[in-house]
């Protein structure tokens, strides 16, 4: 056996059991199928982050003058930097409904949940007045919104389950009970909630989000949200696509972290901070450097198929070029193939590896993030070429096209060894 | 009528070959209806298939989703074929499955 297939079968095993695991349990699935239909909010406001931000000093002269701007401004920061707010129900509501009970209901629940557990009276210098704090409907709420939704729709699915109800006398209609069913269950919620509620406010936090980010948030966040930690997360997700295993039941778990982390930035953003001094603006950026084209950074290989003698690359360049460009990369991974490809392990890794590490340089030393604005969301079919200019102006754009073309040397050597090997087939094909 | 869905993660890269399949099976005259879908969406969308081929690099569904349709053929597409997104050889493999050469 061979070392790769050695390492093939060794992955299989290990992977494929754990990829499987990750996409049967009902608390990935419903936080997946709950985080993906929050994004229309964010690709909805997109529109006017970009709008909004165009440097062009008579048309900011314009927005400016007529409060078109600010309002521009305000409807990002009351959408997309309030994320725990859309979360908690969306995830939720597919908790319940994977369940087999009402989604909708749950989805209520879990929001209600969540809203209860905030503080509600918040000092502002001397003066104290009701209200909800921003933050804590964002970046510093979205651990708390996931884990409110998935207790608050598992205790309700189980519990209506159950077909927990009152004991009530044998003479009242047996409707009247079944009618209140659904009022115990709700009940017993918030007196949960209740309980939390109450036991975080005789700690000196004093609420259950200071008390949660002032304790487990930090390692969660001081470990993941680094350079560091993304790069190694990606290289792995490569690894796993190298073996063609879809590497989103991985990053799902590693997903949290980086909504935390563009909610964080987005709100600092909004609030005036500079882009160069936002908080998660390294590892926000460094990842995409390890991404261009899709996992693996396959849209530079997909580039030297122009290049490729072989009929074999020259019918893949027809269908996998375009999807390429819109980071759909099946058809380089399963056609050319590079999974499972010996030529094409060492280069694939590199291009994450160096891709991540010169990111990291150019976002440190050269400052490219310096005009990186965090309200932009993008779809992530979105070209990598064209995405980068958008969000973070033409300095970010420039860093990602050279960083293209870095990847483009790394594939070189090894595309013209397998394009080579590819028409020695055919031709010895061809004499047979 | 036969009713194929395909399911990948995002139901991108099987859009693309619902496509190239739809070209064949319309070339050949064969009568078949076929959507890409997320896996996430496979439990709304899968009751009225009379197949489900998943795309490989989510073939560690594959228990998941016989297990939500007992009795109904559910496979991965070989990896080369997805690759080169030959409609031509998916849907004979359809055929095949189907029995309906």
């Amino acid at each position: 056996m061979s070392i790769m297939d050695k390492m093939q079968a060794g992955l299989e095993r290990m992977m494929g059991p754990i990829a499987q695991k990750l996409s049967e349990s009902k608390i990935i699935t419903a936080f997946t199928a709950g985080m993906m239909r929050t994004m229309p909010i964010s690709l909805g406001v997109a529109g006017f982050a970009i709008l909004a931000s165009l440097p062009i000093e008579p048309w900011q002269k314009f927005l400016t003058a007529t409060g078109i701007g600010q309002n521009m401004l305000d409807i990002v920061a009351a959408t997309s930097s309030l994320m725990a707010v859309f979360i908690a129900p969306a995830i939720a509501y597919f908790y319940a409904k994977n369940e087999g009970e009402n989604g909708l209901i749950s989805a209520f629940l879990a929001l209600a949940s969540f809203l209860a557990l905030q503080p509600i009276r918040i000092t502002v210098g001397e003066e104290t007045v009701s209200g909800l704090l921003q933050e804590n409907l964002g970046s510093k709420g979205i651990f708390i919104a996931m884990m409110t939704a998935l207790l608050v729709s598992a205790t309700y699915s189980k519990l209506i389950k159950k077909n927990i109800r009152l004991k009530l006398p044998a003479s009242v209609p047996p409707n009247v009970s079944e009618s209140l069913s659904p009022t115990f269950v709700s009940m017993i919620i918030f007196l949960g909630v209740f309980l939390i509620r109450w036991a975080a406010s005789l700690t000196p936090a004093g609420d259950i989000f200071t008390l949660f980010n002032s304790t487990v948030a930090i390692p969660i966040m001081g470990i993941g949200a680094t350079p560091l930690a993304s790069i190694v997360v990606l290289a792995f997700a490569t690894l796993c696509w190298f073996f063609g295993i879809h590497p989103a039941p991985i990053m799902n778990i590693y997903y949290p972290v980086i909504i935390v982390a563009n909610t964080a930035n987005l709100e600092a953003y909004v609030a005036g901070t500079p882009s160069s001094q936002l908080p998660f603006l390294a590892v926000v950026l460094v990842s995409s450097f390890c991404y261009i084209g899709g996992q693996g950074n396959t849209l530079s290989l997909s580039m030297l198929l122009f290049r490729a003698k072989s009929e074999r690359y020259k019918a893949l360049r027809k269908v996998a070029v375009i999807p390429n460009v819109f980071n759909i990369n099946e058809p380089m991974i399963f056609g050319m193939p590079v999974m499972l490809n010996a030529y094409f392990f060492i280069p694939m890794m590199m291009t994450v590896i160096i891709g991540g590490l010169y990111g990291w340089f150019v976002v440190n030393f050269l400052n490219v993030g310096a005009a990186f604005n965090p309200t932009i969301a993008l779809p992530w079919v979105m070209p990598s070429f064209i995405g980068p200019f958008l969000t973070g102006g033409w300095r970010l754009g420039i860093a990602t096209v050279v960083a293209l073309l870095i990847q483009v040397f790394i594939w070189y050597p090894f595309f013209v060894m397998a394009d080579k090997q590819a028409l020695k087939e055919e031709q010895a094909q061809s004499v047979n | 009528m036969r009713k194929v869905i395909l399911v990948c993660s995002a139901g991108m890269s099987t859009s693309l070959l619902m496509t190239k399949m739809r070209d064949y099976a319309s070339s050949v005259g064969y009568e078949m209806e076929v959507s890409a879908h997320p896996v996430s969406e496979v439990e709304e969308v899968g009751a009225s298939a009379d197949i489900i081929l998943l795309g490989p690099q989510i073939r560690f569904n594959l228990s998941k989703v016989q297990g939500l349709f007992p009795g109904k053929p559910v496979d991965s597409i070989p990896p080369t074929d997805y690759g080169m997104m030959n409609g031509e050889n998916i849907v004979k493999l359809v055929q095949k499955i189907l029995g309906d050469n």
